[in-house]
């Protein structure tokens, strides 16, 4: 029986002989090796072929399937699932920071304005008819006259429906992480206002500026609209009242 | 700069538009509020991208701390934790990225790592809009360069 010559492994520090294993199945997909869809060799035939154990193989192959490279099926084996199809596929949830300081809030703040500026820009982009008229129905809302508890998930609504008409599933779902944070932040905001026709008429405002920008397409005036709002918004949670009513 | 969705590929494509938005503003913001420490860590692995033997080793690991380490440059834990959120995205972004029907060519590292520098630059310059601009730059490159797996793998 051929007994394979292997160079001796040297380990970086920190490094694992699973990374050096990883490493060199990356390298496999990379170069096509492993192409696409195709199936991987059984666990005892990759710890022959790289001549490992089968727990250091194992955990190699977990790297790659954390990394969404690969995907295994009970019974049949692992599959190269392919960069294509790996890289379209969204995380369901970004676990994003708690809010537990002033601190916390700043940065949570100048975040949704950096994100949600560029979402009120691709949805200029590529908004549907129907999604523009979701944003329009939602809009509805903050003139008329609603209980106070309703308005944070208005609130939320609105910026929701904007996400949405991006039409790309990474905003969606990075928005929607962002529930519970957005939606305290705008339970402070609104109980400190005490529903005053004057701020909800400044927050229609507000809204209604990013809604035009969407509606004619214009990009740039749709994510300055809505950093200007955010910038607004997070002042008022910072500063309160204090905060100038900028008009847009 | 005004994209229209037909002139591009589909392999990608919403991740490498929201990678656009997010690491944009990452960038921006890093270049606001990079510390000493930053700059140091951000050196290092640019010039460890440079010297990699790009036949041999793919990268992409060192790829994905650059990217994250100027996430986190920016102090702001929300941004980070998006790109640690889509770390399976970006390794297969790469992987699209940097191969060619299955070879990496050496000019195309060579641009990756012009890239990842013109980035590292504009922050240790502290120029928010430059630094937004080369990170949407690079995205964009790589994003024209995925292009070949629309014709390979359909």
């Amino acid at each position: 029986m051929a007994i394979e010559e292997r160079p001796p492994y040297v380990l970086e520090r920190g490094q694992s002989l699973a990374d050096v294993v990883h490493g060199q199945m990356l390298a496999l997909i990379d170069d096509g090796s492993w192409s696409p869809r195709s199936r991987l060799p059984s666990e005892t035939e990759l710890a022959r072929r790289f001549g490992m154990s089968r727990p250091v193989i194992r955990q190699a192959l977990a790297m790659l399937r954390d990394a969404g490279l690969i995907q295994s099926r009970q019974g049949s084996g692992s599959f190269v699932i392919g960069p294509p199809d790996a890289v379209e596929q969204p995380p369901e949830q970004v676990l994003f920071p708690a809010i537990g300081s002033i601190a916390d809030i700043t940065a949570f703040v100048s975040f949704r304005e950096g994100m949600e500026g560029e979402i009120a820009a691709t949805a200029a982009l590529n908004r549907s008819k129907e999604q523009l008229a979701t944003i329009l129905g939602v809009l509805g809302r903050f003139r008329e006259k609603r209980a106070l508890g309703e308005r944070p998930q208005d609130d939320f609504a609105f910026h929701l429906s904007i996400a949405q008409a991006t039409g790309n599933p990474f905003y969606v779902n990075s928005l929607t992480s962002l529930r519970e944070q957005m939606t305290m932040g705008m339970a402070l905001i609104w109980n400190f206002s005490a529903d005053r026709a004057d701020f909800r008429a400044l927050v229609a405002d507000h809204h209604e500026a990013i809604y035009d920008a969407i509606r004619i397409q214009d990009a740039e005036a749709a994510r300055d609209a809505m950093r200007r709002h955010l910038r607004w918004a997070g002042a008022r949670i910072l500063r309160g009242d204090e905060a100038p009513a900028t008009k847009i | 700069m005004i994209l229209s969705s037909t002139d591009w590929p589909t392999s990608g494509h919403h991740c490498f538009e929201f990678r656009m938005g997010i690491e944009g503003e990452a960038a921006a913001a890093a270049a606001r509020h990079r510390t000493a420490d930053d700059l140091i860590q951000l050196a290092d692995m640019v010039s460890k991208l440079e010297t990699l033997d790009a036949s041999k080793e793919p990268g992409l690991e060192e790829d994905y701390n650059f990217h994250l380490c100027v996430a986190r440059a920016s102090q702001n834990s929300f941004y980070s934790s998006v790109i640690q959120a889509i770390r399976g995205n970006i390794f297969g972004g790469m992987l699209l990225a940097r191969t060619t029907s299955g070879l990496r060519t050496a000019e195309k590292v060579a641009a990756i790592n012009e890239q990842h520098r013109a980035i590292y630059e504009a922050i240790v310059a502290g120029d928010p809009d430059r630094a937004r601009q080369a990170m949407r730059y690079h995205l964009l490159a790589c994003r024209k360069s995925t292009r070949h797996w629309d014709a390979s793998v359909g």
